[in-house]
């Protein structure tokens, strides 16, 4: 098994719903003890749940592989909402994500 | 929050239920907590530091003056009990029992502390003996369904924490309890439906000593400020306290004046 990129913060309590309400992905993010609490829904919520998942490849990668999606053309918009997370504190890096040639 | 300030507690019921016991098609509404007793009031203040607010009171909240009720504007309500309804042995002594054989969950990736599997079947039961809902569903999981050995376990702990007569009340067998002074109390609790004035004559009846009894006895005219204000959405003030303190006497007065009619026409029968 190899270590995630991500974890999800001590302090941060979750429910993951793979099914959802309506059968997509949703996560409820409650920073304890505060709040406030943060619903992550669909394509958020599988971005959180992979960036925590075990595996060696990025983020981006196992996103479009569960959305069928070339990992191309979602690589920007998953690092920039990957950042996101990181500065409400919703995730927290582990180790550095691999570098990626440019283009 | 618990864990900051050194205050042991259980997770009971809802979310911390052994999945064995656990319906996964339901939600709850709260959470709830058994807080060691000497801890509360550390709790409680911990709690209101981090934006809970005092819901209702031991005092105000139910018969069994078992919880404190607090509210917070996002995580909704959590009741704090010092004991679970029907468990007679004191408080901490009951508590202690609990502690030591409790086991562990994880809920909402945070692990928790929770009764040992066979106080949360006697935990079940007990809930159901106050009529709440989902009550078939609970008693077939914690007693209806559970082995020989494990009813065996079971009956074993309600002796030790005293719930003989809560317990019966959960799987009907209060009837071998009548006589014994909380018998009213579980029977009116089980049953439902019964009017304030016989529900404090049962709670009257129910209390463990005389100093006890008098202490209700001076609290049953007063009106319950905490619902009151639930019902108001605000602080009721002066007049309003007076008007419900007058309101509460007529409605006890009318009560006693229907239950005398009522032995009176059954005595004439």
């Amino acid at each position: 098994m190899t270590e995630p990129y991500y974890r999800r913060p001590a302090h941060v309590a979750f429910v993951e719903l793979d099914g959802g309400v309506d059968g997509t992905p949703l996560v409820y993010l409650a920073p304890l003890p505060d709040g406030p609490a943060s619903v992550l829904e669909r394509t958020a919520a599988t971005i959180w749940s992979e960036a925590v998942a075990d595996g060696p490849d990025d983020v981006a990668d196992r996103v479009a592989r569960r959305a069928g999606v070339d990992p191309a053309g979602i690589r920007d918009t998953v690092s920039a909402f990957v950042a996101e997370l990181v500065e409400r504190d919703l995730l927290e890096p582990v180790r550095p994500a691999p570098a990626r040639p440019p283009g | 929050m618990a864990d900051s300030v050194d205050v042991e507690l259980l997770h009971i019921k809802g979310a911390a239920l052994d999945p064995t016991l656990a319906d996964p098609r339901r939600a709850g509404t709260d959470a709830d907590v058994l807080v060691r007793p000497h801890h509360i009031p550390t709790f409680v203040r911990t709690l209101q530091r981090h934006g809970w607010q005092v819901h209702s009171r031991f005092e105000t909240g139910s018969p069994f003056g078992h919880a404190v009720t607090l509210a917070h504007p996002t995580w909704g309500y959590a009741d704090v009990h010092r004991r679970f309804p029907g468990i007679t042995r004191p408080d901490d002594e009951a508590f202690d029992r609990l502690w030591r054989d409790r086991g562990s969950r994880t809920i909402s990736g945070v692990d928790c502390d929770v009764p040992g599997l066979v106080a949360q079947r006697l935990i079940l039961v007990l809930n159901s003996a106050r009529g709440a809902s989902h009550r078939t569903a609970d008693l077939d999981a914690a007693w209806t369904s559970a082995s020989t050995s494990e009813r065996g376990e079971v009956r074993a702990l309600v002796g030790a924490l005293g719930a003989e007569v809560a317990f019966a009340a959960g799987i009907g067998e209060l009837e071998h309890y009548r006589g014994r002074r909380d018998y009213d109390l579980w029977r009116i609790t089980a049953e439902g439906g019964a009017s304030r004035t016989a529900e404090w004559l049962a709670r009257l009846r129910a209390a463990p000593s005389t100093r006890a009894r008098l202490r209700l006895a001076l609290r049953a005219p007063l009106v319950n400020t905490d619902h009151l204000a639930v019902q108001l959405r605000r602080t009721p003030n002066r007049r309003e306290v007076a008007r419900a303190f007058l309101r509460r006497v007529r409605r006890a007065g009318d009560e006693v004046w229907s239950a005398t009619r009522a032995c009176g026409s059954r005595d004439h029968r």
